[in-house]
Parts: structure tokens; C-alpha cells; sequence
């Protein structure tokens, strides 16, 4: 722990060439504030406040849009407010390459823009893009629902500039799409969340945005219809881009003020697959399915009957919306539970496939928003402040134990912290080697201390 | 020495510890150019007995080099410092399919070709498609970050696989990643893959199966010159189309090729792509028109398409064939793999053709166009005055030269040996400092494959062509 003062600190930035910001509020983690705030605009800078700041020892969060600091443990200790905002610039883009180059900083959204000028897109969906920055979206390192298409955020990153504790620029990969010159350190980073480096520029692998897009919208009586009729069409070879299975609360939040009119499918072409099966008991939930499928018009509609079909033959009252009318609801899914800003408290499951349905109704009632992303069987649950279960611990850790039971694990999310509640759980395997990373590139333990798995 | 060999033989039984000298020979080199001999190989028949033998040679201050089929290219499975050399091709089982989660669990031994075989009767393949496929190990492929023809729109081995068991320096067990999409804590499958075997040794792995394709169509453009077939890669992925391979053949490859398979490629064909698109029937046929357009508006002269299995495989023979031809021009190749930005191939290929005229000495090129991912076969003869040299020199060349059009050093074969002194052109001592801090993170000493990767300061190896690539026979290509 370092003694550092405020003012030290400052000075010191100063005089490293880094601008000092002059209110520290708004980047109080659990009530505590840093003792300053360093802006830098140059990955230079980065490096020089973070050389000044280990010179005392000095406890660091790196700071991108503010969305996800609930993610983790609040630091251990807080000295140092490095926002990386000023970082902002996209610094490459080849549109025949599909790749790009971006600073940390700069805003998801503010990249899909500019990427939709060329028609491409990098297939990232945090919520909150306007405000979610790269740096702290790769440091988060999970998918939102577009993890069904693309996979992790891991899996676009090629290359990356990350700054160490000790303020040494670290290049990995580069900005070639194959590429096995040395060891992919920029997997440290993805899903580090900042403890072991600052990332400060990432080169993405981007694709072409699809020609057209379109979403079926099913409403079934259970979970378990909705995941059925979703594997049949899964092993297809459709180009999808989400499956989500939303509960009422995610459902309602999600078309809240849309002017969402989806077209009805005519369900008289469709039979049942099995119509002498036993009609399993109605649950008095309804489950919404959302598939989002991309691609060339073609393959959209072909996707899109498919899907209604299955979905019909599995009971459900079917829709669907294309274009931006589908675009909009898949940011409104993106968003689940964080529309007005970070949710109170959010948790993130994730169990074997099978087991997704299981885990998105084991939540119960106390889940006001909940969604079951089906291929990938990772839940996402959110928690508006009014609506918190009765005893949080209780309940997370009732939770995590029958999730412990599917096999699964159970992330905890919450801008203030839960005292008795580990927000990421039991470490796993290998949790030596972890340790040794840490050491390894954060000796003085000053990166986000005491904000990771296992106390890292 | 016996004490070793003893508790090897208790550990993994002594059929399976070799020797004597005519026994390890076998295992001195592998698809590239240095040679050295195992102290002694250990083959495990199990994952307990691969950890046990890394204990074993830990206690006696020896080295365990992984090995898998030894189809390697960058030299990643020999045993400089001698040790243990521990081939893991008895671990070969195909140990689950899961049809609904789409993945399976193999032993590292397993054949990459044998894991789309099991999966088939289900519609489901593993992706990843090393041209060496019919031989290589999916360990080994784990190890070097594996690519191949088909990883353009699919994505290379990381991108594929969910988890491994490993065999940490201490002889534990254990496992990273696994069945679930997200796991807490850093992403320890993503730096081992890659890391060609100093980290840990693999002993399952748990990859990703996707459906089959509806629709497949392969065409086969033909081109005056080696910049229009290059203009019409960057136009084809510029139209927004991303194909499942695009790969390139110049003239001398053509002129090696024709002779020996009579693909009918006319005699002043300057360059051939080959590009193959799948998916559902719909895009795949639109997409392939798309593609046949570009082709001729880039300057194609010719441009042959097929659907049917058979016929596809008539137009990538030329391709697959490319390798053994050219190793009939020469009697030693020099193969490199570095890797450009896919808008700078044409100035690549122009700029090797100058270090070709240089050095003196012919280089072909055969390659995954659609990364970027360049293949210069460098043909020389080693008994012929300075030949050899040059070869090296002229290889250093090309290798600068992807550099500083903004490439790397290696798209899919690894350093290992052959591109470690190479690597200050990539990356700084920082850099280099970063990276070798993840062995002792991992706690994993000298115990594992050492000498590999980073740069010594010793000289380049020997450069031979080597008979690991004649084994593959006369249809192994890259
Ligand atoms: C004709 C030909 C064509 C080729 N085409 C391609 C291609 O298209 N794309 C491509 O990427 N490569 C290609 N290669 C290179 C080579 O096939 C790949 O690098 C392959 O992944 C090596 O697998 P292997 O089983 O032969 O490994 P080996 O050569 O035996 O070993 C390679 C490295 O992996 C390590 N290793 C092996 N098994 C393990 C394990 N279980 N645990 C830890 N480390 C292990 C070894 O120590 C070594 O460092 C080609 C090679 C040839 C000869």
C-alpha cells in the first residue's frame, strides 16, 4: 500500500507530460475516490503516468466508459484514476484487409460508425456503446449476444499494444489476420480486467456487415420448447447472429417504446412435429425466443423461414422484424438490464449448453430481467435498484450453489460491493499459474488490486 | 542416465522407452532442416503416464520435448538439449462427440483429419485444415497454432479450440478452459495455444464442431500475371465477400505443376487462384457468380468452376500437388511462411521476384492468398558452390521484406528453431522480455522443449529438404 499524496501525484504526472483531471467524484469505486485522475491522449502517456504512479507504488484502475466497473471486487487500494478516453482515435482501417486499428479509448459505438462507412463492422455488442470504450470492453472480455456468430471478443482481437505496471509498451500479434510470430500475450488482456497491463490499441479482424438482417420472434410456454425448437435449426449451418431466450421482464424491457410491429407468419403450412406428444403442463411464464440472423437476402429468408417454422411446431406464436427494425431490437437485447446505466446488480452464468435452460428458470422470480443466450448457454440477469431480491447474499449464494449443480459458474456484478458475496467464485484450475502471471507482470500488485478472480 | 531410463520404463513400461541409437534416429528431426538426438524417448499411454514422465525428467534435470506426427516446419520438435523426447502418438482416442454442444474431446495424438472424419456421420467437421491434415496431430496443431486453406473465413486452431488438459512443469494435471463458453480468470488456453510446446505439455483438448456445408462450389481462375491474380484477392474480400479459402500459385509453381499432373493450365498462365465458397445453397451460388466477375474484371482469362466433389478435387489437385513438384526442380527447398496484409501481396510477390534475381536463385510460390499467408519456396542446390548460403540470405530477404510491408515472420508454422533470430525484426526486448516472462509464470524452468522460439545468437541452422516432407508422399502440400 502506497503513502503517496494527492499532490505528489499530481506533480508527478505533470511532470511526466500527462494532464491531471480535476474532479476525482466521478470515479468513486465503493464510495472511495482516487487521489487523482491522469488523462492521457497518447499511448506515450499512458506508459509515463503509469511509470510515475509505480514509482510510488501507487494503486491504478484504468477507466474506459464506466459501464462495467461493477465487474469485480472494489480495488484493494485506490490511488490513481487513469482514463483512457483521451485515447480515442482509430488509427488504421484497410477496408480489403478487414482489419482495424483502434485506441482503447475510443468508444464502441464511435468505431461501428466509422467502420459502417465501408460497409464492415467489428461484431462486438456491449451494452451501452455510445459510452462502453474498446479497452474496457476487451478487458471485461465477454460476448454479448452476437457471442452466438462471432464468438468471445477474444477471438477478433489479432494484435495489441498493452502497457505493463511499470509503464513498458508491450506489442503482441500485429495486423496480419494469421499470425504465429511469438507468444499471443494479448490473450492476458482479454478478459484481464486490467490486472495484468493497460491495453492502450487493439487490432481487430472485422467482417462485412451482412446485406440484410432480419429477427424471428417467438413466444412459447416454456423455456425448454423454446431451446427444443432451437437446437432443430441450430444444425443447419443458418447465418446466425443471436439466439436469445428472454424471459417476460427482458422481453418487455427489450420492445419498451419500439415501435415494433412484427409481421405475423401464417401457421397453417405448419405441423406439429409430434402432435400425439404429451403436452407438457404450461408454465405461466411465457419465454421469448429472439433469433437474429445476417447475411445475403437469399440466405435471410430462407433462415427466417426456418425458424418460424420450427418455432411452430414447438407451439410458439411466431413473428419477425428485418432491417433496422431488427437492428434496434438486438441493441435493446444488447442492453439487457443496463438501458439507463449499469444495472444494481447484474449476474452472468455460464454452464454447459444443455444445461441453459435449467440455469435461465433456476433464477426464478427474483430475476426481473433475464435472458439465455441458447447456443452458448451463458445467462445474463439484471437487477434494477428497486427491484433487488429481499437478501441478496442469501440468494446469490442459493444461486451459485445450483449452478455449482449444472456444472456452471455464477459472476457477480454490482457497482457496490455485497459483503459476504465473491464476486467471480471458487477459482478453478491452474489458479497457480494465474498467481505467477500476476506476479509475473504486476510485481508491486498496483494494477486493479484485489479486483480479480481469486483475490488477484 | 540408466537411473532415468529406469523410472521411465517403470512410468510408461519399457516397450515404450527407446534407446538405442537406431531407434532414436527416427525421432532427430521433423518437416524442417535441423537435426539433433533425444537423450531417450518415452512414449505414455495415458495422461497420467505423460505427467509422470515430465516429473521423472524434471528430477533429473533433463528436458521433455512434446512431439507429435514431426510434421512440423519450424524445426519446434527437436531436441537441441537433447532429454526426454516424448512423441504422444499412442494417445490417439477420440474420446467424446457431443452432438449437442457441438464439440469434441481428443487425446493429442489424434490425426487432425481423424477428428472431421469421427464427426461426419453426425454433419459436423473441425474447421482447421492444415495442408498436412492427413498426418499431423491436433497437439502438435495446439502447440503451433495450426492454420491451413480453409482458415480465411473459419479462423486458425485458437479460434477452435475450447480447452486442454495439461501437464504442468511440476507434473500436475490440468485443466484450462474447457466445455463452458466463459470461465473466470485470464485466458490460459489462449496463450498456450501457440506457444510450440515450452509451456506445458497438452494432453486432451476440447475443440469446437460445426455443421457441414450445404453447398460447396471451388473455381479455379486462370491469369496472365502474378499482380492481376493478386489485385483480384484484395477485390474479391473487398466486394464483402469472404470466401472459405482463396489460395495462389505463380509461374514457376504452374510451369513445376503442369508436367506433372497435365491440369491444363495454359502454357503462359501467369498465376492460378483457387477459391472455394460454402455455405447454404443460396449466397454460396450468388457468391460464386460474384467471384467469377471479379476474376475477369481483374484480368482473368480464364475461370473453371465446380460443385460436384469430384470435380472440385480435379481443380484443387494442381494445388495440392504443388509441393512435390517443385521439390523435382531442385533438390533442396528453403520454405518460409511469412505473412503480409492481403492489399500488400502484389508488392510482396514483386519484391521477391527481385530477391530471387539477386540471390540467383528461383523462387515459387505457392499460398494462402486470402490471409495474406505467404509460402516462398526458395530452390537451391546445397552441393553447388554458395548456394546454401545465399538460400539463407535470401530467406533473411523475404522475411524483412513481409516486415516491412507490415506482416510477420510466421503465419502458421512457428519460429521454433528456424525464425528465432528473426525475431528482433517483429518485436522489441521489451516485447521479448514480456513474452518470456510466461514460462516462469507457468513455473516451467528449462523443463520444457528449451532453446525454442526466442533468439540465442547462434548462427541459423542447416538448411536440407527434408525427408520428413517426402514421407507425407507425393501429395503433401502446404
Ligand atoms: C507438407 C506439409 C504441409 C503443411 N501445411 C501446413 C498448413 O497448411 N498449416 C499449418 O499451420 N501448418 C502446416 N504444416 C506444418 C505442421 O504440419 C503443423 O505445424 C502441425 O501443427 C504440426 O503437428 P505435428 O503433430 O506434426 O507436431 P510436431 O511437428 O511433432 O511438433 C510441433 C510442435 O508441437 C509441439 N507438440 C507436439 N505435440 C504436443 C503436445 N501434445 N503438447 C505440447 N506440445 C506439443 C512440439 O514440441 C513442437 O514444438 C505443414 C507441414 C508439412 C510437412
Amino acid at each position: 500500500m502506497s503513502n503517496v499524496t494527492a499532490a505528489d501525484l499530481a506533480r508527478a504526472l505533470q511532470d511526466a507530460g500527462v494532464a491531471v483531471g480535476a474532479d476525482t467524484a466521478p470515479y468513486a469505486l465503493a464510495g472511495v475516490e482516487p487521489l487523482a485522475v491522469a488523462l492521457p491522449t497518447t499511448v506515450e502517456e499512458v506508459s509515463a503516468a503509469l511509470a510515475a504512479a509505480s514509482g510510488f507504488g501507487a494503486a491504478v484502475v484504468p477507466w474506459g466508459g464506466g459501464t462495467r466497473q461493477g465487474l469485480g471486487s472494489p480495488p484493494s487500494s485506490y490511488d490513481l484514476a487513469l482514463d483512457m478516453r483521451g485515447l480515442d482515435r482509430i488509427v488504421a482501417h484497410e477496408p480489403a484487409d478487414l482489419t482495424v486499428t483502434v485506441q482503447a479509448g475510443c468508444t464502441v459505438g464511435a468505431l461501428q460508425a466509422a467502420l459502417k462507412r465501408s460497409w464492415q463492422w467489428l461484431p462486438l455488442d456491449p451494452p451501452l456503446p455510445g459510452r462502453a470504450t474498446v479497452g474496457g470492453t476487451l478487458a471485461a472480455g465477454s460476448a454479448g449476444p452476437l457471442g452466438t456468430g462471432f464468438g468471445l471478443p477474444r477471438e477478433m482481437v489479432i494484435g495489441m499494444r498493452a502497457v505493463l505496471a511499470d509503464g513498458t509498451v508491450v506489442k503482441s500479434g500485429g495486423n496480419v489476420v494469421k499470425n504465429v510470430t511469438g507468444f499471443a500475450l494479448d490473450r492476458l488482456h482479454v478478459g484481464g480486467l486490467g490486472t495484468l497491463g493497460v491495453i492502450a490499441e487493439a487490432t481487430f479482424k472485422i467482417v462485412p456487415t451482412p446485406l440484410k438482417e432480419a429477427t424471428v420472434t417467438a413466444a412459447f410456454a416454456s423455456a425448454a420448447a423454446a431451446a427444443d425448437a432451437s437446437a432443430g435449426v441450430a444444425s443447419i449451418g443458418l447465418p446466425m447472429l443471436s439466439v436469445e431466450l428472454l424471459n417476460e421482464a427482458a422481453w418487455a424491457r427489450a420492445t419498451e417504446g419500439l415501435s415494433l410491429r412484427p409481421e405475423p407468419i401464417s401457421a397453417a403450412a405448419v405441423q406439429p412435429v409430434n402432435p400425439e406428444a404429451p403436452v407438457e403442463p404450461a408454465e405461466e411464464r411465457t419465454w421469448h425466443l429472439v433469433a437474429r440472423v445476417g447475411g445475403r437476402p437469399a440466405a435471410v429468408i430462407r433462415s427466417v423461414d426456418a425458424w418460424a417454422a420450427a418455432c411452430e411446431s414447438h407451439g410458439a406464436t411466431v413473428g419477425w422484424v428485418e432491417d433496422a427494425e431488427s437492428a434496434a431490437l438486438a441493441d435493446r437485447v444488447a442492453d439487457l438490464g443496463w438501458h439507463d446505466g449499469p444495472p444494481a446488480l447484474a449476474v452472468r452464468i455460464s454452464v454447459p449448453l444443455s444445461q441453459g435452460v435449467d440455469a435461465v428458470t433456476t433464477l426464478g422470480d427474483a430475476a426481473p430481467a433475464a435472458a439465455l443466450s441458447v447456443t452458448r448457454g451463458v445467462v445474463r440477469a439484471a437487477w434494477a435498484a428497486d427491484a433487488l431480491p429481499d437478501d441478496r447474499v442469501a440468494y446469490l449464494a442459493s444461486l451459485r450453489e445450483r449452478v455449482a449443480a449444472l456444472g456452471g459458474t455464477v459472476v457477480v456484478e454490482s457497482p457496490t460491493p455485497i459483503g459476504g458475496v465473491d464476486p467471480w467464485g471458487p477459482v478453478g484450475d491452474a489458479f497457480e499459474v494465474m498467481r505467477g502471471l500476476k506476479e509475473q507482470y504486476d510485481p508491486q500488485g498496483v494494477l486493479n488490486p484485489g479486483r480479480f478472480l481469486g483475490g488477484l | 542416465m540408466d537411473a532415468l531410463v529406469r523410472e521411465l520404463q517403470r512410468a510408461v513400461g519399457s516397450r515404450y522407452v527407446l534407446t538405442r541409437p537406431q531407434e532414436l534416429l527416427v525421432y532427430e528431426y521433423d518437416g524442417a532442416v535441423e537435426r539433433a538426438l533425444p537423450g531417450v524417448v518415452a512414449v505414455p499411454g495415458s495422461a497420467a503416464q505423460a505427467a509422470q514422465v515430465v516429473g521423472i525428467a524434471r528430477r533429473h534435470g533433463v528436458p521433455v520435448v512434446p512431439r507429435g506426427a514431426g510434421t512440423g516446419l519450424s524445426g519446434g520438435a527437436i531436441p537441441v538439449y537433447g532429454g526426454v523426447l516424448m512423441p504422444m502418438t499412442r494417445l490417439n482416442r477420440v474420446l467424446e462427440i457431443d452432438v449437442a454442444e457441438r464439440m469434441a474431446i481428443v487425446e493429442p495424438g489424434v490425426v487432425n483429419i481423424d477428428i472431421s472424419k469421427a464427426a461426419e456421420p453426425y454433419g459436423l467437421r473441425y474447421a482447421p485444415d492444415p495442408s498436412s491434415q492427413k498426418a499431423c496431430t491436433i497437439g502438435g496443431n495446439v502447440a503451433e497454432n495450426a492454420g491451413g486453406p480453409h482458415c480465411l473465413a473459419y479462423g486458425v486452431t485458437t479460434n477452435h479450440v475450447m480447452g486442454m488438459e495439461i501437464v504442468l512443469a511440476d507434473g500436475s494435471l490440468a485443466w484450462v478452459g474447457g466445455r463452458r463458453h466463459e470461465l473466470p480468470g485470464y485466458d490460459l488456453r489462449g496463450v498456450l495455444i501457440g506457444s510450440e510446446g515450452t509451456l506445458a505439455v497438452t494432453t486432451k483438448v476440447a475443440v469446437r464442431l460445426q455443421p457441414l456445408p450445404e453447398a460447396v462450389t471451388t473455381m479455379l481462375a486462370i491469369f496472365q500475371d502474378e499482380d492481376d491474380a493478386s489485385n483480384a484477392v484484395s477485390a474479391i474480400v473487398g466486394a464483402g465477400i469472404v470466401p472459405a479459402a482463396i489460395e495462389m500459385m505463380d509461374r514457376l509453381t504452374i510451369q513445376a505443376v503442369e508436367p506433372a499432373i497435365h491440369a491444363g493450365y495454359p502454357p503462359d498462365a501467369g498465376a492460378v487462384l483457387l477459391v472455394e465458397v460454402e455455405g447454404l445453397s443460396e449466397p454460396v451460388a450468388e457468391e460464386s457468380e460474384e467471384v467469377q466477375q471479379v476474376c475477369y474484371r481483374n484480368g482473368a482469362t480464364e475461370v473453371r468452376v465446380a460443385a460436384d466433389p469430384t470435380l472440385r478435387e480435379r481443380l484443387w489437385a494442381g494445388r495440392k500437388t504443388a509441393l512435390g513438384a517443385l521439390g523435382r526442380l531442385a533438390p533442396n527447398y528453403y520454405l518460409l511462411d511469412g505473412v503480409v496484409p492481403r492489399t500488400k501481396i502484389l508488392e510482396a510477390l514483386r519484391r521477391i521476384r527481385e530477391i530471387s534475381g539477386e540471390y540467383a536463385l528461383p523462387i515459387a510460390n505457392v499460398f494462402h492468398a486470402g490471409d495474406g499467408n505467404l509460402h516462398p519456396c526458395i530452390l537451391f542446390d546445397e552441393r553447388v558452390g554458395d548456394q546454401l548460403r545465399r538460400s539463407k540470405e535470401a530467406g533473411a530477404a523475404v522475411l524483412r521484406t513481409c516486415i516491412d510491408l507490415g506482416g510477420a515472420l510466421s503465419g502458421e508454422h512457428g519460429v521454433g528453431l528456424e525464425k528465432q533470430e528473426y525475431m528482433d525484426l517483429c518485436f522489441s526486448d521489451a516485447d521479448l522480455d514480456a513474452m518470456a516472462r510466461l514460462n516462469p509464470a507457468f513455473g516451467a524452468g528449462d523443463t520444457f522443449n528449451p532453446g525454442k522460439v526466442f533468439p540465442t545468437g547462434a548462427s541459423c541452422v542447416e538448411l536440407l529438404q527434408h525427408p520428413a516432407i517426402a514421407r507425407l508422399g507425393a501429395d503433401a502440400f502446404v
